[in-house]
């Protein structure tokens, strides 16, 4: 939990990706993505709730037919779950997905784990096929190798935070992406 | 964390790597040394069945091995909260021989992951000791080129750690402070430690970046 006065701009360190360069990745991925499903609907499965931001602009930049369904998976360290010690789904999806064609959506991927999870968890429910988009790749994070069709950005190894990505629930509304400065998150510790 | 461990028999490095049995790309002397030593093999033991994508892992409770560091114990719940099934240091693969062939030095990797066909190794009890690792690796998959394995620096842990909002446990799970100090048959807990090993002041991670 943050203790101290959250200062949005001035607890930034640097500027990863400003939101021309951001919105201009997206509008390439949204047309990669509309050339790749001209045959059937696409169905985008958005991982709350870092990823609301790039959902709601990615969805607008794709040309085909899209559904969207949203789902919220438990982290590790919540005080919500660790009396289970398992992860959750703290929002399942609203319809089926059987037989449709998935695009997972997300922010962003460091370890991988989350969505191991969510794949094992998606595949289970008989999709016709099941991609995954990400706005941000961090991969010198990764503990499990999954493969990423879509990737906005490959970053370097730092914590960022911003256009839906968070440090302690804040910082998402930014409408860039940056890199917190290390005391904001050393002075909580 | 590794471990070093001795044996007697055959063996010899710098041996062109063979297949042996579970499909591990392993120095031919390697098998040879193993059949005729009570040393564990350098070899993987089959894998578990994979299992079904569609279910999630069996949790149930089982008997939790006794951790060598608080970073192990800590990963394990990770891992089990993830439901990514994982063993402890299940295997052991030799890395020096002696003139006679006998194992001096081997490595046994914290976790192997069997789904995802990984080792784990942790890193964050001392850091002048992660050169000496990096030269372990370094080795181990010069003859074990098939084996994949992740090191998990002190940086990653804290980086973790960051991740779920567990910063403020880093010091209390990382570094001589998490450490679970194993008595040695003869009392000497200093050794068990690695207290020996002389400092080298090159032996230095890179500056942490969450």
């Amino acid at each position: 939990m943050i203790t101290k006065p959250i200062d949005l701009h001035a607890d930034i360190g640097e500027v990863l990706l400003d939101e021309a360069t951001i919105q201009r990745k997206i509008l390439e991925l949204g047309a990669r993505i509309s050339a790749d499903h001209t045959a059937r609907p696409l169905t985008l499965v958005s991982v709350l709730k870092g990823s609301l931001p790039f959902m709601a602009d990615l969805m607008r930049a794709i040309s085909v037919p899209v559904r969207i369904d949203l789902m919220e998976v438990s982290s590790y360290g919540g005080t919500a779950t660790e009396s289970s010690g398992l992860v959750r789904i703290l929002k399942d999806l609203s319809a089926s997905i059987e037989g449709e064609d998935v695009l997972i959506v997300e922010d962003i991927i460091d370890t991988g784990l989350t969505l191991n999870y969510l794949l094992r968890y998606l595949r289970g429910k008989n999709p016709r096929s099941l991609e995954i988009c990400t706005l941000l790749d961090k991969p010198a994070r990764r503990l499990v190798d999954i493969p990423v069709d879509y990737i906005g950005f490959t970053i370097p190894d730092q914590f960022v935070v911003g256009y839906g990505l968070d440090y302690g629930e804040y910082y998402r509304n930014l409408r860039f992406v940056g890199v917190l400065r290390p005391e904001v998150y050393t002075d909580q510790a | 964390m590794t471990r070093a461990s001795a044996g007697s028999g055959a063996g010899r490095r710098s041996r062109r790597a063979a297949r042996v049995r579970s499909g591990v790309r392993v120095d031919p002397s390697l098998a040879l040394a193993a059949q005729m030593t009570a040393a564990a093999p350098p070899t993987r033991p089959d894998p578990s069945p994979a299992p079904d994508s569609t279910q999630v892992a069996d949790l149930s409770p089982a008997p939790r091995p006794n951790f060598a560091h608080a970073s192990e114990a800590e990963m394990a719940r990770i891992l089990d909260f993830y439901q990514v099934r994982w063993e402890y240091e299940p295997h052991v693969f030799p890395v020096v021989w002696n003139l006679d062939g006998a194992v001096i030095e081997s490595f046994a990797p914290d976790f192997w992951l069997p789904d995802l066909d990984l080792y784990l190794e942790m890193t964050t009890l001392r850091q002048k000791l992660v050169r000496k690792k990096n030269r372990k690796l370094r080795r181990v998959l010069e003859l074990y080129p098939d084996l994949r394995v992740k090191l998990f620096y002190a940086r990653d842990f804290r980086a973790l750690m960051l991740k779920f909002g567990k910063l403020g446990l880093v010091a209390e799970l990382s570094g001589t402070s998490g450490q679970v100090v194993p008595v040695r048959p003869d009392g000497d807990i200093a050794a068990a430690i690695e207290l020996s090993v002389p400092p080298d002041p090159s032996m230095s991670e890179e500056p942490f970046q969450p």
